[in-house]
């Protein structure tokens, strides 16, 4: 083992994932790939192992080896040829949902194979129900888009032009879709050549040991900090408020077992999977176990499949977080992910409070909408979201309006988003005191209200945390629930989606016409106060007050 | 003590001149711990340089006696200033209390910002703060629409009456004003401004059309904060530090620095201080710029290695690279154009230690300058980067900074040897691998760069500079399957030799936003007029008439991109024909950078921008050698890839034009060594600087 090859071969392979990121970035058409950064790229090895992702998406870091390994399932690597790139997106063959694309090109190095450039992206609008993805009253996967399962979309380096046409077809912005699968192409063609050189500097053999003692280093590191923590049995639960089809919690619940080196996260007390959309597949259910053990560990272990062989996860078929085949799921990787990992820290609090942090707003509420942009013509189709308060910690208050732990997207600019569609905000601002109170409070909500300036608006919902509040840590208060809120142009009061629309839900909610002059308010969720708010001090609190903190 | 810390010369000096009219051209480069100077004789066609102590209290003081040093006083004519306030006001808090204006119900979005994080697994991680408070944050009734128009009037009695508040507090020494789609449409905030000035008499205000007319309110609004939060202490600092300049140099001109690489007059520099923030790190951009066209480098990424930290920066063609992407501190971002300058968090200060994995990391933690590295006896113990080159002698530690500074020897070894203990490796082996797991974290950073900027770094040129830029070369030009390196002269002093060859240079950018479908040609023209007049009416209040070069650029994407591309438009008016070359130019340019173009796509024009310069004449250092050898002056043990050989060790300013001189060997001078590896020659230049290659591969 040459220590001095392990590093630089693994801040290589991470400025590989890196690199395909930027030529993602720079070359992709959805403001959710270019300015929310919802993608992910890395590099597998042969056995479908994760060598070095890039940080951009953390909800899709922890499932990518699943994606990759049911992909060479279906298409075996007999039938791989180089050039080949395969697209899939399917939630029940290991993807994570709906929107999510997972691209992969495998890599020869002299005729012989050695795993796979992957790139993973969020397309927005992939057909189905509604406008702009997560129909928030689905209840059949049928519903949520066109399912993609493995194909090649690329052949020996040419377009598998019926593919294309068949995707393309499925979905209501062809332009801009093709824009961004050719992005992603473009970035695991980067990733590819840049292996490709790895490889040959080092030579194949040379290669496939570093790699496999860097994922062995990866597992010593964490099995170094599961071992810190102290053994035992710990539990813990939430709620996701309801499914956007009946008025109905589902519980999450964790046993987390720590014995010595290892970590078994077994979910089997969560409630049986929804009707609706948030269900959960077994992909997020790994990726989000991951996820909070990456938050309470040190963020500097590498993120290879070997950081993840001390955690074992349990979750058994046809619960909320290993939903069974048809089952409605486009919420489950950006809802239902964000509860289950604050599960996860909520039980492993009580093992190591020094090292976790209270729940942040538990939602994007994200906003999709569709609509005629009467200055252009153009049908205008957008998913937006909305940053949320942050647990407080041990060190410090939580962050303020920022994306929850599943993500990592800018917010669209006021300025940007009234350009491109037909909205005009009327205010954007913090939510004082939507924090829960605590030696550390938890930062802030945001609330906007926007006025529509089109007359065939669809608007769609997916959020949650309207009714089960983020809870505290060790005392701290519990953080502000969220909301949105519908005013039509000649009625005085906002009111819910329940009573404007008859809908079920107040957080998820298909296509609600709105006409110029009717308004809606999104309110994001505080987030969760860290420790008793005895123990703030005077200081702060005036600062609390001095600032309109509260 | 005496500050005289080094001084060298390069070439060596010539006999007094005869035409004095011609002068002196001093560039002074204000650092936290040395102040750099470097004077071109325009005469003699010499420089000098030297180095002295910053005084932190007092920067007027510490430059005063800084000059003193120097002999010629009476001979300069023309001073270009680079200096540090701005930016360490904003890294060190200690700026205004600014007063933030802006639309009704949008005062928050200073403290909303963009929602993403820094890093992605950092449950501890503390966004940094803004740099206003909320409670000084007011709204004013007043909206203009995504087209410009008016749909609420701006609220003059309201704007008085948060005028009057803030006279009446007293607590707000600068204010900034910033409202929705005011690059479209400044009216309102130009009228704030006349009313402000008449409401809250003295207080500066900065709008944010005059500091940054482009769209995105966040990225706008901090701008337009930093600028009024350094307003103030920029306004008492640097006049300061220009009169007491005046009182040993009165017949000199003295030009600020800005953040483009050019420079602007102390009273722009006043009114604007928000382009002084990269002032200092300009220069070696500049100086790039100067020694890649004197010296035919096509395609040059620079490479600076200081103490805690290295910057590097990409110059295509002697054409400086802008950013409009810099951010202060994370979170913070800044947006008018500067030189993309990156700073990397590995210097000779970069800590070596164990992880718990077994794994042996460089950085990102630092000994900086206090208490420094082991080796530098002032109380270190932590083995760091500096440490290693010493162990491995690619350092001398007899001959520090031309002899002047004692290293410790057996202080590194220890240092050292404790990490070698923890890998079971000598002390030689822990030194060459924290150089090369150090060569390797830069590298990446480097490549990187060229990435996010749309190269390949194999097509490029490296030059090194900072103290220990040039140790580092060598090495790295292998990692990054670069043929060429660079040593410019004054490696130590780059920045301030770069401020001797700068221009005055002005960027000014417009958001635009229009669709190829619907394009306007009376709004691009009038908005293309208006840039050029910005320029050319800057550059009079800087006393230039006459010798201005305007360039326009478009800043062009496909529609629903979200990064443009800065394409040249060489025409005089915008129209249909000339949209068409436009476009096919765009093309082109995004299918070198990207692999890929659309050409049937609609595209979105998203800027214009702007570069105006008057061109001011350049050093010409004429190489007169004095006495060369090609014998090197000594041998010693030194560690190469493979392990250690005898070395030749010879000194840079006694090597002859044109000879080569095959690796492995050590060039010194004074501020730095170059290590040279086995497999490459190092040759020096008619104009002093060094150039490594590797062998033509047999």
């Amino acid at each position: 083992m040459n220590l001095v090859d392990m590093n630089i071969v693994d801040r290589r392979l991470k400025s590989i994932a890196e690199e395909m990121g930027i030529v993602l970035m720079k070359t992709s058409y959805s403001t959710i790939f270019n300015e929310g950064r919802d993608f992910t790229c890395g590099v597998a090895d042969e056995s479908c192992e994760l060598l070095a992702s890039a940080d951009f998406q953390p909800a899709q870091v922890g499932g990518m080896p699943l994606v990759v390994s049911s992909i060479i399932k279906e298409i075996p690597l007999s039938e791989m040829d180089e050039g080949d790139v395969m697209i899939h997106n399917d939630p029940f063959r290991g993807g994570m949902h709906t929107p999510e694309h997972t691209l992969i090109k495998p890599v020869f190095f002299e005729g012989e194979f050695f795993g796979f450039s992957v790139a993973i992206g969020h397309i927005a609008e992939v057909g189905g129900m509604v406008p702009g993805g997560f129909p928030g009253e689905a209840t059949e996967v049928y519903q949520e888009g066109l399912r993609v399962p493995p194909v090649k979309i690329q052949a020996r380096g040419k377009d598998v032009e019926p593919v294309w046409k068949i995707m393309l077809a499925n979905h209501r912005t062809p332009r801009q879709n093709h824009g961004d699968i050719r992005a992603l192409i473009s970035a695991v063609n980067r990733g590819e050549s840049r292996i490709l050189e790895l490889i040959k500097e080092y030579g194949p053999e040379r290669y496939r040991e570093i790699c496999t003692d860097l994922k062995d280093y990866a597992e010593r590191r964490m099995r170094a900090e599961i071992t810190s923590i102290p053994d035992g049995v710990y539990s813990f639960e939430d709620f996701m408020e309801d499914d956007g089809v009946t008025d109905q919690a589902y519980k999450i619940a964790v046993d987390v077992y720590v014995s010595q080196d290892k970590i078994v996260a077994d979910f089997s007390r969560t409630d049986n999977q929804s009707l609706g959309p948030i269900n959960a597949v077994l992909s997020v259910a790994w990726s989000a176990t991951y996820n909070a053990i990456l938050h309470l560990t040190d963020p500097q272990i590498p993120r290879n499949s070997g950081a993840f062989r001390p955690i074992k996860i349990v979750a058994p078929p046809g619960k909320l977080v290993n939903a069974d085949f048809p089952a409605a799921e486009v919420g489950g990787n950006t809802e239902t992910h964000i509860r289950i990992c604050h599960t996860v820290v909520g039980a492993l609090a009580q093992a190591i409070p020094e090292r976790a942090f209270a729940p942040d707003g538990g939602t994007h509420s994200n906003f999709l909408f569709g609509a005629t942009d009467e200055r252009t013509g153009n049908y205008a189709v957008c998913y937006d979201f909305t940053g949320a308060g942050w647990g407080g910690r041990p060190v410090a208050d939580g962050h303020n309006a920022t994306n929850c732990i599943n993500g990592n997207s800018r917010m669209n600019p006021v300025e940007v988003f009234e350009t491109r569609f037909p909205w005009r905000f009327e205010s954007l601002g913090l939510i004082p005191g939507s924090g829960g109170d605590g030696e550390y409070r938890g930062g802030l909500g945001v609330n906007k209200v926007l006025t529509c300036l089109s007359d065939d608006m669809e608007v769609s919902f997916m959020s949650d945390r309207q009714k089960i509040a983020p809870w505290g840590i060790g005392g701290g208060g519990e953080g502000q629930n969220g909301s949105v809120l519908i005013r039509r142009k000649s009625t005085p009061d906002f009111v819910t989606a329940c009573e404007d629309s008859n809908k079920t839900s107040a957080s998820k909610f298909n296509r609600i016409g709105f006409r110029k002059g009717d308004q809606i308010s999104i309110s994001s969720p505080g987030g969760g106060g860290y420790g008793d708010p005895q123990e703030r001090s005077s200081e702060q609190r005036a600062k609390d007050r001095d600032e309109g903190w509260v | 003590m005496n500050g005289d810390l080094e001084k060298t010369q390069q070439p060596h000096t010539s006999a007094p001149s005869d035409h004095a009219a011609q002068g002196i051209v001093l560039g002074i480069d204000i650092g936290g711990t040395f102040t750099d100077y470097v004077a071109y004789d325009k005469d003699a066609k010499t420089a000098t340089a030297w180095k002295y102590f910053s005084n932190a209290e007092d920067p007027a003081a510490g430059i005063f006696d800084g000059l003193k040093e120097y002999q010629q006083l009476d001979r300069i004519v023309k001073i270009r200033l680079g200096t540090t306030i701005a930016t360490n006001a904003i890294l060190e808090r200690n700026g205004a209390v600014v007063g933030y204006i802006a639309t009704k119900n949008f005062t928050d979005i200073p403290h909303i910002g963009r929602g993403d994080r820094k890093g992605i697994y950092d449950a501890f991680w503390v966004k940094p703060e803004s740099l206003v408070n909320r409670k000084n944050c007011f709204g004013v009734s007043e909206r203009i629409s995504s087209e410009g128009d008016t749909l609420v009037d701006l609220d003059e009695a309201e704007l008085r009456t948060i005028g009057r508040q803030i006279r009446e507090r007293g607590d707000i020494e600068v204010i900034a004003v910033n409202f929705l789609f005011s690059y479209i449409s400044p009216k309102h905030e130009q009228g704030a401004k006349e009313i402000l000035e008449e409401e809250v008499p003295g207080i500066p205000v900065s709008i944010s059309y005059d500091v940054l007319p482009k769209w995105k309110e966040f990225e706008r609004s901090s701008t337009t904060i930093a600028d009024a939060y350094v307003k103030p202490i920029v306004n008492d600092r640097l006049p300061k530090i220009i009169e007491k300049i005046g009182q040993l140099v009165p017949r000199a001109d003295v030009a600020i620095m800005k953040s483009n690489g050019g420079e602007t007059t102390v009273g722009l520099a006043c009114q604007q201080p928000v382009q002084l923030l990269l002032s200092g790190p300009s220069g070696g951009v500049v100086a790039t710029q100067h020694v890649s066209k004197a010296n035919g480098f096509d395609r040059v990424m620079t490479f600076d290695m200081g103490g805690t930290s290295s910057d590097c920066a990409i110059c295509i063609e002697g054409d400086v690279n802008l950013t409009t992407d810099f951010e202060v501190e994370w979170g913070l971002p800044v947006q008018i154009p500067m030189v993309d300058v990156r700073t990397i968090g590995a210097g000779g200060g970069s800590i070596a230690w164990v992880d718990n994995g077994g794994m042996l990391q460089v950085g990102p933690r630092s000994a900086g300058s206090m208490p420094g590295p082991a080796c530098y006896g002032r109380g270190g113990t932590e083995a760091t980067v500096t440490d290693a080159n010493v162990i491995l002698s690619r350092i001398d530690h007899n001959n520090f900074l031309g002899g002047k500074v004692a290293l410790d020897l057996e202080a590194a070894r220890s240092a050292i040897g404790v990490i070698g203990d923890q890998l079971g490796l000598s002390i030689e082996q822990t030194a060459k691998a924290i150089i090369d797991i150090a060569n390797n974290n830069v590298a990446s950073e480097l490549r990187r760069m060229a990435v996010e900027n749309g190269h390949d770094p194999r097509n490029f040129s490296l030059m090194g500079f900072g103290g220990a830029g040039p140790v580092h070369v060598a090495d790295l030009m292998r990692l990054l399957n670069i043929k060429a390196g660079t040593v410019p002269v004054f490696p130590g002093q780059f920045s301030a030799f770069g401020f001797t060859c700068a221009d005055a240079r002005i960027d000014s950018q417009r958001t635009v936003q229009m669709r190829s479908g619907s394009l306007d040609f009376d709004r691009l023209n009038e908005v293309a007029a208006s840039l050029r007049n910005t320029v050319t009416e800057e550059f009079s209040r800087q006393g230039y008439a006459s010798g201005i070069e305007i360039k326009l650029y478009v800043d062009l994407r496909y529609e629903g991109q979200n990064y443009e591309l800065s394409v040249p438009f060489g025409f005089d008016r915008f129209d249909q024909n000339n949209m068409e070359v436009l476009r096919n130019d765009f093309d082109t340019e995004f299918d070198e950078k990207y692999g890929f173009c659309l050409p049937g796509e609609p595209i979105e024009i998203v800027n214009l921008s702007v570069t105006g310069v008057v061109a001011q004449p350049k050093p010409d250092i004429e190489a007169s050698l004095g006495e060369t050898t090609s014998e090197p002056k000594t041998h010693r043990e030194v560690w190469f890839e493979g392990g250690s050989v005898n070395a030749p060790i010879y000194d840079r300013t006694r090597l002859p034009v044109g000879v080569q001189i095959h690796g492995p060997a050590v060039i010194e001078e004074d501020v730095s060594t170059v290590p040279i590896n086995a497999g490459q020659s190092v040759e020096r230049q008619p104009s002093g600087v060094l150039v490594i290659k590797e062998f033509q591969e047999v």
